[in-house]
């Protein structure tokens, strides 16, 4: 039987431990899905199952500003989302512009692509 | 000509928690900022992963920065921005500065705090042959294009150096639209931090070449294509090993030098290895009063620990300003020659192990009993599972620190107390062995 192997490094502390992932092909519902090694610490085993089950990250980029001192926002996810629409989630941001004055933690876009996660400013930008 | 007690030049994280800590009091503060606004280098790095040590959460470089640029807002310092410091004049105490509105300037200082933060290594510093097309940028430039002004630097990107700054420039050109083609490092592992390996190139698939560095690059007006090559443990390229990669753009994310122009023009010592003024554990200078901190005395690898080296300076600044004005009272001349007596100098040195020691020298005042716990920073030269430090005081063993998986990228902090150490000390010695 093939049994599906994947390395990953854990990001949860500066150690950086070199996971090793293996589907676990026991028929027995109770033991969990995958069989981790690698690991020095219960964080390893966590960061493993969510990279394989539903990785997220929060994300970063910056949109246009009209009329403020500075021409771009930096702007980030208030929550982590899913990988697989963090392109998606650049490029509708890449349409937006706002206006200046704008405050430090303000939404600039709720609910974006209906994750359920909003993308607020990192900077407070003053009008010209 | 106006008089301030405290000068901080500079106004990134180092600058703004010196000049914050040293307005803790009814002291003139001055901060001088070359750039339209504070923050420094912080505001290009819209990325997360700041904070951690101080606030105990991530934020993003603009968010951190702008915490501490409420707080000068709301202390009693002067903030002066577009102006750049020419000149120390270490003698009168005094410097000149060049205004974009006010021309040409001079102010005097009691004591002056150097936060000029670094500068990144440019194509000449690792000398690639090749023709001179455009589209070769240190990665803090695209940074700046991408993250400040909002201009595309390129389609198509390979990236020589697998520093920090190079692999968060990867995922940013790659979320921007553009297709980052490799990164190239040109030592067996990478320097930067393993959770920028995982989420900057292996969320995106881009590959990192280890032992690998750019040998030649092609392109009359515009880059067209590098040539990397394997390189040998002695950083040589080996034969055969090359291969042709098409690019439009090259970004060097190739270490970072303190900005120390000024600095050596005033004649104040610097380090041969951390590339910043010698300092000691007050982050003072060889010049008395001439303090410095921040990636201007060593490069830092996380910024919490850089606002921690401002706020120290920043506190003996004040210290420093507020004994200068009471010593004032008695004569000068009788003050220095009793200091001299009570005051000891305590060198560091390291073995070939560490690449970097911070501070250099301990002051230690004998009279002083309520003299702080300091802090020994030290920076590995290669990676170590595991690995023992020895502290030796004049060749005799003192103390032992056991330390896990050091890495370069890494600097160790190690908390010590002038207090414990014996009243003939003279000099420290910190080695390291494998375990």
């Amino acid at each position: 039987m093939n049994v599906q192997v994947v390395k990953k490094i854990c990001i949860s502390c500066p150690i950086g431990c070199h996971l090793v992932i293996k589907e676990n092909d026991s028929n027995d519902l109770s033991e969990s899905k995958y069989i981790i090694t690698g690991n020095r610490c219960a964080k390893g085993v966590k960061y493993a199952e969510e990279e394989m089950s539903n990785p997220t990250r929060i994300v970063t980029t910056t949109i246009a500003v009209q009329d403020g001192v500075v021409k771009r926002l930096p702007v980030k996810s208030n929550a982590p989302l899913d990988k697989s629409i963090i392109f998606d989630v650049c490029i509708e941001l890449s349409h937006i512009v706002c206006r200046a004055p704008i405050i430090l933690g303000e939404t600039v876009l709720s609910n974006v692509l209906n994750s359920g996660v909003d993308i607020v400013a990192c900077r407070t930008i003053e009008h010209l | 000509m106006k008089n301030y007690d405290v000068i901080v030049i500079g106004g990134g994280p180092a600058g703004l928690s010196a000049a914050f800590e040293a307005s803790k009091s009814e002291l003139k503060v001055l901060l001088i900022e070359r750039d339209k606004c504070l923050g420094g280098i912080l505001n290009q790095c819209i990325h997360t992963g700041f904070g951690v040590q101080i606030f105990k959460e991530e934020l993003t470089g603009p968010e951190y920065a702008e915490r501490y640029i409420d707080l000068i807002e709301q202390s009693n310092a002067e903030v002066l921005l577009n102006s750049m410091v020419v000149e120390i004049d270490k003698v009168d105490r005094k410097i000149t500065v060049m205004s974009e509105y006010q021309g040409r300037l001079t102010f005097t200082y009691t004591a002056l705090i150097l936060a000029m933060g670094c500068r990144e290594r440019s194509r000449g510093s690792v000398i690639i042959p090749g023709t001179r097309p455009a589209g070769v940028f240190t990665a803090g430039a695209a940074q700046y294009y991408t993250n400040i002004m909002g201009d595309k630097i390129g389609e198509n990107i390979f990236i020589l150096g697998s520093g920090d700054i190079g692999l968060i420039m990867a995922r940013r050109m790659t979320l921007e639209g553009s297709k980052v083609l490799g990164v190239a490092e040109i030592q067996s592992f990478s320097s930067g931090l393993n959770r920028n390996i995982v989420q900057c190139l292996e969320d995106f698939e881009i590959p990192l070449y280890l032992n690998h560095t750019v040998v030649e690059i092609h392109g009359d007006t515009r880059i067209e294509g590098v040539t990397i090559s394997k390189v040998d443990e002695n950083y040589k390229p080996i034969e055969g090993t090359q291969q042709y990669i098409s690019c439009d753009t090259l970004l060097l994310s190739v270490g970072l030098i303190p900005e120390n122009e000024l600095t050596r023009a005033a004649g104040i010592s610097i380090d041969g290895k951390t590339k910043g003024p010698v300092i000691n554990q007050e982050m003072e200078t060889n010049v008395k009063g001439i303090f410095a901190c921040g990636n201007v005395a060593q490069v830092h690898d996380l910024v919490d620990f850089v606002t921690l080296e401002g706020a120290r300076a920043g506190r003996n600044a004040l210290k420093y300003v507020l004994r200068y004005f009471q010593n004032r009272n008695l004569t000068i001349e009788k003050e220095s020659e009793s200091r001299k007596e009570l005051n000891q100098e305590i060198g560091i040195n390291i073995s070939n192990q560490f690449l970097m020691v911070s501070p250099q020298v301990l002051k230690r005042e004998l009279l002083d009993v309520s003299q702080e716990d300091f802090q020994v920073m030290l920076r590995v030269s290669n990676p170590m599972e595991k690995g023992k430090i020895i502290m030796y005081v004049d060749g005799v063993k003192f103390k032992q620190f056991d330390k896990k998986f050091l890495t370069p990228g890494e600097s160790i902090h190690l908390k010590l107390s002038l207090s414990t150490l014996p009243n003939t000390a003279n000099n420290l010695m910190f080695e390291l062995t494998e375990v």
